[in-house]
């Protein structure tokens, strides 16, 4: 409708309206666009820049809080890892890969009834070992042979305080896994 | 009084594509531009400040939540606004039941008729131009009321009007023609025993 005459009564009342919405409600729809476009932003924005934004948004309590949860978590995780490793699986039918490293730790230090007896023998086990990687000395070889020779022919005492010496002069020696191992002649 | 923006300035849907591209100051524009005319059109229908105040929050609530770009850009922008919030206050008045107090039948042949003079006395009881153009509209049947303010306020087109109130063009043309005698009469004749 372009009538003229109806021009001036569009305009009066347009001109003598005097209702508008309030300051209040101006504010809160205002606001609430602010928040859907600051939104809309973020989705567009990559993981880096909504995480970097969300931790500049946060108070420092809620900075602080987040750093705290984050060092529990992890030294929860941690302390479990190294629990789950301590702990020997006690299952026959655990998995393979499980059972093979737990092995290293078993032969170190095997569950038996005397864990303190089996220490003990540490030093022993060790000297047996080295006894296999390298041929005893000459004088030691030549007193085993002898030690051989008296159990041979029936001279057990003799026999005996001759083991007696050589295990004094070499307190590390196993006399008898050497005897048993002394070559024929 | 909606103003129609000059060429320079961006228009409704440029407006409300930036502002569903994050930009809050475009959102702001859009917003300036429609306030007055949306809430005075809504105040004019309905004639209760609260519930106009909460059928405008309400329209422009779904339009921030609302994500689509092609619904509005479909239609003119402002015809979607004014739809928008026209079915919000339709929805209010049917929760409330008070729709049907309002709604008045509408005959083309009655309403061609002289209008009864107003009454002087109540007349002068109105001194301020505001109320008296409150007044004049509440005489106004429903129908020719909404034509009305969506012409003055909203400063839509016949066309659009009739799309908006899914009326034919003829019928709007109608509407806004009697509207417009009847404000013209109440108005002049306020003025003259106005003291």
């Amino acid at each position: 409708m372009n009538d003229h005459d109806d021009e001036p009564v569009l305009r009066h009342i347009r001109e003598h309206s005097r209702e508008q919405p309030g300051p209040a409600l101006d504010a809160r729809i205002l606001a609430a666009a602010g928040e859907a476009a600051a939104a809309r932003r973020r989705q567009s924005q990559g993981f880096w820049p909504r995480l970097r934004h969300a931790l500049a948004a946060a108070s420092a309590r809620g900075r602080w809080s987040a750093a705290f949860g984050c060092l529990a978590l992890l030294g929860v995780g941690l302390g479990l890892s190294l629990r789950t490793l301590e702990q020997p699986p006690t299952r026959y039918d655990a998995p393979a890969a499980v059972m093979q490293r737990q092995a290293p730790m078993a032969v170190q230090a095997p569950a038996s009834p005397a864990p303190m007896a089996e220490m003990s023998e540490a030093p022993r086990v060790m000297a047996r070992m080295a006894a296999k990687a390298a041929p005893p000395p000459a004088e030691v070889l030549a007193a085993l042979r002898e030690i051989a020779e008296l159990r041979a022919r029936g001279e057990a005492r003799q026999a005996q305080q001759r083991i007696e010496h050589l295990q004094a002069e070499h307190p590390e020696l196993d006399v008898e896994a050497q005897l048993r191992r002394l070559p024929e002649r | 009084m909606t103003v129609q923006p000059p060429s320079a300035e961006p228009g409704d849907a440029d407006l409300l594509r930036r502002y569903r591209a994050g930009d809050a100051a475009a959102f702001t524009q859009l917003y300036e531009r429609h306030r007055l005319g949306l809430f005075r059109f809504l105040i004019g229908l309905c004639g209760d400040q609260a519930v106009a105040e909460e059928v405008f929050q309400e329209t422009w609530m779904s339009l921030i939540r609302s994500e689509s770009l092609q619904r509005e850009a479909a239609v003119l922008f402002k015809t979607w606004l004014y739809q928008i919030a026209r079915n919000r206050l339709i929805d209010h008045w049917r929760k409330q039941g008070k729709r049907q107090q309002r709604e008045e039948v509408f005959d083309e042949q009655l309403h061609d008729q002289a209008m009864a003079e107003p009454d002087p006395e109540r007349q002068l009881s109105l001194s301020q131009d505001q109320a008296r153009l409150q007044a004049a509209l509440a005489d106004l049947p429903a129908e020719q009321r909404e034509v009305f303010l969506l012409r003055a306020h909203g400063d839509l087109e016949l066309h659009e009007i009739a799309e908006l109130t899914r009326t034919s063009a003829e019928t709007v043309k109608s509407r806004l023609r009697y509207a417009l005698q009847k404000m013209r009469r109440l108005l002049s004749t306020a003025e003259e025993v106005a003291p």
